[in-house]
């Protein structure tokens, strides 16, 4: 299978700017960095699903945000992220505005509120169809006066063509009466619902990626079976590769063909669900392994380091139950070997 | 001493357009300190609002809450002023908890204010409480977008600890936590019901939660409670 998207050695960082300082603890504020992701390397294949899971604050939906080129003008992003041979990172706006949406989708976490309030879900879900077909229009003289009655008449029938696409992918998304929920508006409707919505919004125009960051966050449990059968059922019908971020990891276990576990801004290791939640090698994954209801909810101690000041050495030394004196002082390196990968000096 | 609830209802939007909406019907159970009482059920069935009901920020529709064998709806000015002292309430999102413009000092002392406790004195109840939740005096000093939501939330228990409660109700307290932050705050509650013999109604959907926090579970669904051991 060829490789979707590549990123390599990404960096993202955010400087503490002259607002914070003035509200702040002034001395604490002061030119702080904040290096959100450090060196991260990741790969989808077509038609994969790759999951990113680790800890709130580890830097899982600031990648999503580069991927997708959505993140604040302040940010300091480097490495590269290769999209089909292009780089997104050098891409001009208008040429990004392009993909997004069409070749690349997003779905937000918190649905509530990454709809708008004010418009009706049918307006929402079309925007990405007009959006992405106004070039058509465009490209049309307008002034002849017969033209103009001719012009009117298509646009007419695209707008129908719209709605019925619309309805197709509510319907496809399990509403059985899509015509009644395009005049709902969101604040009508459940966290569960406006979910649905969102996912038919992104693949409403089969994207070759779609990213779905936290897309299980705040559902209750039958919620979240019907989202993973949902999305299960995108990835069988149409041949989309998925970029799967989030903190559940049964969801995650039950969707992913690749795990990759990020703590602090680093990959630390990258397995198939299987073997990793049998026998995960970093000591991190065990520890998150071990935290789950089913194994006794045994915590790891002490609290993840802040992204403006990671320890020396290995990020996580602090928290380590096996640490020698090397993880202390060196950082150790993502080592890869039979189709595995995990940064850690003493895991083999 | 304990906490009973004697058969509550809860009806929304009774009056004069129409018959409203019951949310459950005959609810009794008891809380005994010390003890965890789970109570589980699908969402909108009302656990949120029974919690509510209980710890008195909502009043039932029918129904008598008995604290220490007095019910709620006899009691004087000052012993109701010591029940909602005592029954403490602790929310699903913490960053919601605490005031985002004001450094964590100011909303922890606020409660300490209230009992009017001299300066010295709100001090020491401070770091001493710090040391139950295992937190460092930093925290004292930021805002609460500069912490994690695991720590926010052992602020919110540590700050209903300072009023001393015999009861909490827990609405959802790790549905909002990663899973390695739900199992310490989970720990957190169990070692501080042990030191303080403090009685929760844990309110969660998750089934292993309540499994590992209680002995009793109720379930709440269609309107009714169902008890079992």
């Amino acid at each position: 299978m060829n490789t979707l998207l590549e990123v390599k050695d990404l960096n993202v960082s955010f400087q503490g700017n002259e607002n914070e300082n003035k509200t702040g603890n002034k001395s604490e504020n002061k030119n702080e960095t904040v290096t959100a992701v450090s060196c991260l390397s990741i790969s989808i294949r077509e038609k994969e699903t790759l999951a990113l899971v680790g800890e709130t604050g580890c830097g899982k939906s600031v990648v999503a945000h580069a991927i997708m080129r959505l993140l604040p003008p302040e940010s300091i992003v480097k490495g590269t992220i290769e999209f089909k041979g292009k780089n997104l990172l050098k891409l001009s706006e208008k040429e990004m505005a392009k993909l997004r949406g069409k070749e690349i989708s997003i779905i937000f976490q918190n649905p509530s509120l990454a709809l708008n309030p004010v418009y009706s879900i049918g307006h929402q879900l079309a925007e990405p169809l007009r959006i992405h077909t106004q070039k058509m229009r465009w490209k049309e003289k307008e002034g002849k006066k017969e033209k103009v009655k001719q012009k009117e008449k298509r646009e007419k029938k695209k707008e129908n063509s719209n709605l019925s696409k619309v309805s197709r992918a509510l319907k496809r998304v399990g509403f059985s009466n899509p015509r009644e929920y395009m005049g709902y508006y969101p604040s009508w409707c459940s966290g569960g619902m406006n979910q649905r919505f969102l996912i038919a919004a992104s693949t409403m125009l089969d994207p070759v990626l779609l990213i779905a960051d936290e897309p299980s966050k705040g559902l209750d449990r039958d919620r979240v079976s019907e989202l993973e059968n949902e999305l299960k059922g995108l990835k069988e019908k149409s041949e989309t590769s998925l970029l799967l971020i989030s903190h559940d990891l049964g969801f995650v276990r039950r969707l992913a063909d690749r795990v990759a576990v990020m703590y602090a801004g680093e990959i630390v290791e990258i397995a198939d669900p299987s073997s990793l939640f049998e026998s995960p090698l970093h000591p991190y994954t065990r520890g998150l392994l071990n935290s789950l209801p089913e194994r006794g909810f045994v915590p790891i101690p002490g609290a993840s380091p802040p992204l403006s000041n990671p320890p020396a050495g290995c990020r996580f030394h602090p928290r380590c139950p096996i640490k020698e004196k090397r993880c202390t002082q060196e950082r150790p390196e993502l080592k890869e070997s039979n189709g595995r990968a995990v940064r850690c000096f003493l895991c083999p | 001493m304990s906490l009973k609830a004697e058969n509550l209802s809860k009806t929304y939007g009774s009056g004069l357009l129409g018959k409203g909406k019951c949310i459950f019907r005959d609810v009794s159970f008891e809380l005994e300190p010390g003890q965890t009482c789970g109570l589980m059920g699908p969402s909108g069935e009302g656990k949120s609002t029974l919690g509510r009901i209980i710890a008195g920020l909502e009043s039932p529709t029918a129904g008598t809450i008995h604290f220490k064998d007095s019910p709620l709806s006899g009691m004087k000015k000052a012993e109701y002023a010591t029940f909602r002292r005592r029954v403490q309430m602790m929310f699903q999102d913490p960053t919601d908890a605490f005031n985002p413009r004001k450094r964590i000092e100011h909303s922890i002392s606020e409660v300490l204010k209230l009992l009017d406790t001299p300066g010295t004195e709100r001090i020491r109840r401070t770091k001493e409480m710090l040391k139950t939740i295992g937190l460092p005096e930093e925290v004292l000093a930021r805002y609460p977008a500069q912490l994690s939501g695991g720590q926010l939330q052992r602020l919110a228990l540590g700050r209903i600890l300072l009023l001393e409660p015999e009861y909490i109700v827990l609405d959802e307290p790790t549905s909002a936590l990663d899973v390695s932050v739900q199992a310490q705050i989970l720990h957190l509650l169990k070692k501080v019901q042990a030191e303080q013999g403090i009685g929760y109604l844990l309110i969660s959907h998750d089934e292993a939660v309540v499994r590992f926090m209680s002995g009793k579970m109720g379930m709440l669904e269609n309107g009714k409670l169902k008890v079992f051991e």
